[in-house]
């Protein structure tokens, strides 16, 4: 129990430290990039004394060194400040209105990646060197070589603006079909990269010796595969599935931004150009945290798939 | 000093011309002899100039698509719902910022003293009545008697005065110098009782100008800061920023307009009739008005949007043109809107070689710019040779072009003559961009005109608007930016004297070279600004123009048009992207 305890205070340890360098980072970043966040608030450049109470309204007139203590005491609190592109609101409350979306694509991307990945794995790992196997290998290395940059738009001309099949943009919901491209997009590669971990680990395990033993009890081929060599050859699957968070929080950022979704990848680009500093830090830190946390729920799954990994982790 | 009819084409460039001309005429007759001279002029007499390129661009359109009026008539049905497109907006509440999507919903649903009838025409709003003084130094409002927010609170003369206060305590409004005390106020730190806009009684506001404003109505009906905010919800309350986040929220949002908000999400914002507007007061057709925002209205995701139906009108983007002009059906909807968007490129004078006039001069006649208007913008633009643009006082649109052939062939003598014959020795430029389409595709054509006719190299490198701003506008060494850069909007009010005030004054191109700002210059732009016979107006701005362009500071290169595409029965001047007039109301016919 006690080691337990200790691997979880490690690993929330790990974590804390993470985020503390990612926000760092950020910090010094943004602000030794040049450009002014409040320079769309006149129609032509800004008096110095404009300025100055612009500055004194959104306490940017302290020195950095209390911005950047300051700003993690409050975080803890929920405070996470006040967005400048929008202004007056807390940046909790912009981020409240569009993190659902983002949430949604990611994770309704993730889900499709494992539902489809796994079984397309194991069904070609069953069947090697077929032209099944063949094609759909070549097919997932289409899914990984193409981004998502490339992806979306084909999408969009293809099925909403040719076919006319589905809308060109916009957000209605994930149970809407607005969400069909966007999670489609996001989709593709984790299909592909979970299909082909699946199929390298399913082929590796298939050969091991207690295979051939479940075999040899009479086993019937689903139980020998599902019960067997699937808890086995899942391990590398749970690593990339962890990794293609880390993507598709990258990913989800271009497509937002390409089908017009209202989401937290569209804002935290606007928020960049626009130089809001509240706003793409409080992004970096929840999209870092999401990345953290799958990553120790991997860890924790690691444990369950293989308890040996335990003591090495 | 330039004749109005020229355009904006500085007098050097006429004369250095007509020498070329006269030099290669007298060429001809030392190698064909009499003969060759009557060719000459025989072509010339014909229109022809040798100009292989240039079309004698006439028009301020000259584009591939109608220039349509949409100010009356129409051929459909009015619709009762409008679905547009716009930006995020930073603020709900005029004047509190002025991005596209702050200024749509300014115009949507504030009122001011003036706004902007269905031509883009200064009509009275709030007040009743307009007395200038006789030299328009002073400017009597008699406001309505019946003004009221549309949460029912009656407003008047004093809460105009409360609000430019209010804004200008808050730091967030950037008014025109020409209102006493203003300037005093927001740099020398005058007290804001010394503002010249005072309420006389409960209905009347006297502006006091220090110099003679005769434009001032439509000035007052396209700069969204004048309108008033409700003095109910802001007096008392230093922290503004808390009242415009409530203002976000429907349920607590009041305007003064012929719209309200009623709904506000992160993908649209929807506009309903305001309960309370004033009977009588200019209004607007649609009864419902839903915007989707969008990161750029001119995005190709708004233009599959208008195709898939889910718009009703929409500004193309540049990239987008190529599938509006090979689609009939689009094209037969599709209109090209001018407004005075003149592109410029900013010159940095303080480092060699563009130190040097003629190299100025040479880089100014190296760009064909019927070319670019014609092919590069394909055909949605016009050429720009000066800072006057259409609308403007001095701006004539019937013109006659320099023959770009002889421009060129005079920009590689310039060049010769400031030591770098064919490019030779001369350094390779950093040309700096803020990267919007229009403004890649014009940085590239230049940059290969530049190669081809002068053999020089001009290196783009492209920033973010933010980044740009700080680098060029604003830099902290005004000699370390670059050598070229994308200029700013020059051309975002209907005061053509605020124009050249923000060229060279006001985070202008010339911000940090006011070495430039001759006194030749400032008693031409004040005999401008203190004009009040349009007509000698027009002279004296063309006047204007051409002083400061003997020195080329500038390059203006073209006129850009919005190209707009709307289902038929949508008139007025409605959401032309960019433009003082954006985000204005769909008026009825």
């Amino acid at each position: 129990m006690s080691s337990a305890v200790s691997r979880t205070a490690r690993r929330v340890g790990r974590a804390l430290s993470v985020l503390g360098a990612v926000y760092a980072i950020t910090f010094v970043f943004i602000r030794l990039t040049p450009g002014n966040p409040f320079a769309n608030r006149a129609p032509r450049a800004l008096s110095e004394q404009a300025q100055r109470e612009i500055e004194r309204q959104f306490s940017l007139d302290d020195p950095w060194i209390v911005q950047f203590l300051r700003y993690p005491m409050r975080a803890l609190g929920g405070d996470l400040g006040v967005s400048y592109s929008h202004q007056g609101q807390a940046v909790t409350e912009v981020l409240a209105a569009r993190l659902w979306p983002t949430l949604a694509l990611v994770f309704s991307a993730l889900l499709i990646g494992l539902l489809v990945g796994v079984p397309l794995g194991i069904f070609t790992a069953m069947r090697r060197n077929s032209w099944l196997d063949h094609t759909v290998s070549a097919l997932t290395t289409v899914g990984i070589a193409v981004p998502v940059f490339v992806v979306t738009p084909i999408l969009v001309v293809t099925l909403a603006v040719s076919a006319d099949l589905l809308p060109p943009q916009g957000w209605d919901g994930l149970l809407s079909t607005t969400a069909i491209i966007p999670v489609l997009a996001l989709a593709l590669e984790p299909i592909a990269i979970i299909a082909r971990f699946t199929r390298s680990s399913m082929v590796e395990v298939m050969k091991a010796d207690y295979i051939r033993t479940a075999h040899a009890r009479g086993l019937r081929r689903s139980a020998v595969v599902y019960r067997h060599a699937l808890k086995n050859g899942a391990t590398p699957v749970a690593t990339v599935t962890g990794l293609e968070m880390a993507a598709l929080t990258g990913s989800v950022l271009f497509v937002e931004q390409a089908y017009n979704v209202p989401g937290a990848g569209r804002e935290f680009l606007s928020a960049i150009t626009a130089r809001d500093y509240p706003v793409i830090l409080a992004l970096t830190l929840l999209f870092s945290l999401l990345i953290v946390v799958t990553n120790m729920l991997v860890d924790v799954a690691y444990t369950r798939l293989d308890p040996r990994t335990a003591d090495i982790r | 000093m330039g004749s109005v009819g020229d355009r904006g084409i500085p007098t050097w460039a006429r004369e250095e011309l007509s020498r070329r001309a006269f030099v290669q005429r007298m060429a001809s007759v030392g190698a064909w002899g009499f003969a060759g001279v009557a060719g000459v002029n025989l072509l010339a007499a014909c229109g022809g100039s040798g100009d292989s390129k240039g079309s004698g661009d006439t028009t301020p359109g000259g584009g591939k698509f109608a220039l349509v009026d949409y100010s009356g008539g129409g051929t459909g049905a009015a619709l009762a719902d409008l679905r547009a497109a716009t930006q995020a907006p930073s603020s709900v509440v005029p004047g509190f910022a002025f991005s596209l999507g702050d200024t749509f919903v300014a115009r949507l649903a504030f009122n001011s003293l003036y706004v902007l009838d269905n031509k883009g025409q200064p009509v009275l709003a709030d007040a009743e009545s307009y007395t200038p003084n006789s030299d328009f130094t002073e400017h009597t409002f008699v406001l309505h008697k019946d003004l009221q927010w549309s949460d029912g609170t009656p407003y008047g003369a004093e809460d105009y005065v409360f609000s430019l206060q209010y804004k200008m305590a808050a730091g967030v409004v950037f008014n025109p110098p020409w209102i006493v005390g203003l300037y005093e106020i927001l740099f020398a730190g005058a007290d804001i009782s010394e503002l010249g806009v005072v309420a006389t009684d409960e209905h009347t506001l006297v502006i006091t100008t220090n110099q003679s404003v005769p434009f001032l109505p439509i000035y007052l009906a396209s700069a969204v800061e004048i309108a008033p905010i409700p003095r109910h919800l802001f007096e008392g309350n230093d922290d503004y920023a808390s009242v415009l986040a409530d203002m976000t929220d429907p349920a607590n949002f009041v305007s003064n307009g012929p719209y309200v908000i009623t709904g506000f999400s992160p993908a649209e914002i929807t506009f309903g009739r305001n309960p309370n507007y004033r009977e009588g007061a200019p209004s607007a057709t649609a009864d419902v008005v839903k915007a989707t925002i969008f990161d750029s209205v001119r995005s190709s995701q708004s233009f599959n949007a208008f195709r898939s139906d889910d718009l009703d009108l929409v500004t193309v983007g540049w990239n987008d043109i190529p599938a509006v002009q090979s689609d009939s059906a689009l094209s037969a909807r599709t209109s090209e809107i001018v407004w005075p968007n003149w592109t410029m490129l900013i010159l940095n004078h303080a480092k060699p070689p563009l130190d040097d006039l003629n190299v100025r001069k040479a880089l100014y006649l190296a760009i064909d710019r019927q070319l670019l208007s014609s092919t590069t913008l394909y055909g949605t633009a016009a050429a720009q040779y000066g800072m006057l643009s259409p609308g403007y006082a001095g701006y004539e649109e019937a013109f006659t072009p320099f023959p770009v052939a002889d421009a060129q062939a005079e920009a590689k003598a310039l060049l010769a003559d400031a030591g770098f014959a064919g490019g030779k020795d001369f350094p390779t430029l950093r040309y700096i961009t803020y990267g919007d389409a229009s403004g890649d595709l014009i940085s590239q054509a230049i940059i290969a005109m530049w190669k081809d006719v002068l053999g020089i190299n001009v290196e783009a490198q492209r920033l973010d608007p933010g980044a740009w701003y700080a680098a060029v506008i604003t830099p902290d060494d005004p000699t370390a930016w670059g050598d070229i850069a994308d200029g700013p909007w020059p051309a975002a009010y209907r005061d053509p004297a605020d124009v050249f005030n923000d060229l060279l004054l006001n985070g202008g191109p010339v911000y940090h070279h006011n070495w430039m700002m001759t006194e030749e210059m400032v008693a031409a732009m004040d005999a401008a600004l203190y004009e009040i016979d349009p007509a000698v107006r027009a002279t004296k701005v063309a006047a204007v123009n051409n002083e400061i362009m003997q020195q080329v500071p500038v390059i203006p290169t073209v006129l850009l048009h919005d190209v707009q595409i709307r289902r038929d029965g949508i008139n007025g001047q409605f959401a032309a992207y960019g433009s003082e007039l954006y985000g204005t109301r769909y008026l009825s016919a």
